[in-house]
């Protein structure tokens, strides 16, 4: 089982949009996906109620947020039952976070590139060190730099970007870009392939065309990312 | 591959692997707690009623709508934490507090 886990203390820099988008991708290349919601908003477990609710099939498995302590217990439970863990956590800084980074391949880091959001993101980098110091072993991790410009990268971006190189921290090459449809996607409890059912114009098709380009790059550069790990 | 990318084949899953790590110690473990605790990230949870009224209700059932909320940011940010600090989602948070106000 390979674990990716979500990590960021500050709420609202889209780790539950970025673990969803990475469900799906995976999912969609025919391996089984579980994500754990570890929010306790519970944002995808209602999405999935709501799915369920529906009658829609839904490609991975989502499983509630246990209690702290029982954390490390539910993620190795889960070994024989899924390739693939998606550890969706919560937005403050909690235990559970160290406990999940000991079971993680490899942290992702959501962050819009904001001055705001930088020193949350640098607390989650010396987090996952010192875990690592702890554990013995490097866990590795990358940013995931999330609502950006699409057309251009902004001066921020540019500056969070020479910022986090001259420290010797790793962003994804690729960026979520700021889509309507990675927020529809919650608003309708849809994946992103369903939202082309109910697209209308060509205008919509072609921004969820895009959109959905996006979430399969983002995807390949995380799977890029833990290959690069592996081979170091 | 560009910074928004336009990749589009399937992902190659078979050329990753699990990093091969060892299933930590407890003592490590416990090291890592403690030296996440010196970081700030400590235990959230506190002891809960064994069944508040507002998860017994069946959920399943009810209709659902969304509502976005603009407002000050230390009201929003007071609302977050009430609801953390409950272990609420945020509508069950919005409505212990409708009921608190009718009460």
């Amino acid at each position: 089982m390979i674990t990716f886990a979500f990590v960021n203390p500050k709420g609202g820099t889209g780790k539950t949009t970025s673990a969803l988008l990475l469900a799906e991708q995976i999912a969609l290349a025919d391996a089984r996906v579980t994500i754990l919601d570890c929010d306790p908003n519970q944002n995808i477990l209602e999405w999935l109620t709501r799915r369920d609710e529906d009658g829609r099939p839904t490609p991975f498995k989502v499983v509630p947020r246990p209690p702290e302590d029982k954390l490390i217990e539910t993620v190795d439970s889960l070994a024989d039952k899924t390739d693939y863990l998606i550890l969706d956590l919560e937005g403050t800084a909690s235990q559970s976070v160290t406990y999940a980074l000991s079971r993680a391949d490899l942290a992702l880091i959501p962050l819009e590139p904001n001055a705001v959001e930088g020193p949350h993101a640098a607390r989650a980098v010396s987090l996952i060190r010192r875990t690592g110091q702890m554990l013995n072993r490097e866990i590795p991790y990358n940013l995931v730099l999330n609502r950006c410009n699409a057309a251009f990268e902004t001066s921020e971006e540019r500056a969070l970007r020479r910022e986090i190189q001259s420290v010797d921290v790793q962003a994804l090459p690729v960026v979520l870009v700021r889509r309507a449809a990675f927020t529809k996607i919650f608003g309708e409890a849809s994946l992103l392939s369903e939202l082309q059912q109910t697209a209308g114009d060509q205008r919509e098709r072609d921004r969820l065309a895009r959109a959905i380009a996006n979430a399969r790059a983002y995807a390949h550069s995380v799977v890029d990312a833990l290959r690069e790990k592996a081979a170091a | 591959m560009t910074r928004i990318g336009f990749e589009n084949g399937p992902l190659k899953l078979s050329e990753i692997k699990p990093l091969g790590k060892r299933k930590p110690s407890q003592d490590e473990t416990d090291e890592a707690v403690r030296a996440g605790h010196e970081l700030g990230f400590v235990p959230r949870e506190v002891p809960r009623p064994a069944a508040p009224a507002a998860r017994t209700r069946n959920r399943k059932r009810e209709k659902r709508g969304n509502l976005l909320i603009h407002g000050p940011d230390r009201v929003l940010a007071r609302f977050r934490d009430f609801a953390d600090d409950a272990d609420l989602s945020y509508w069950e948070a919005m409505e212990r507090l409708l009921d608190l106000e009718q009460k």
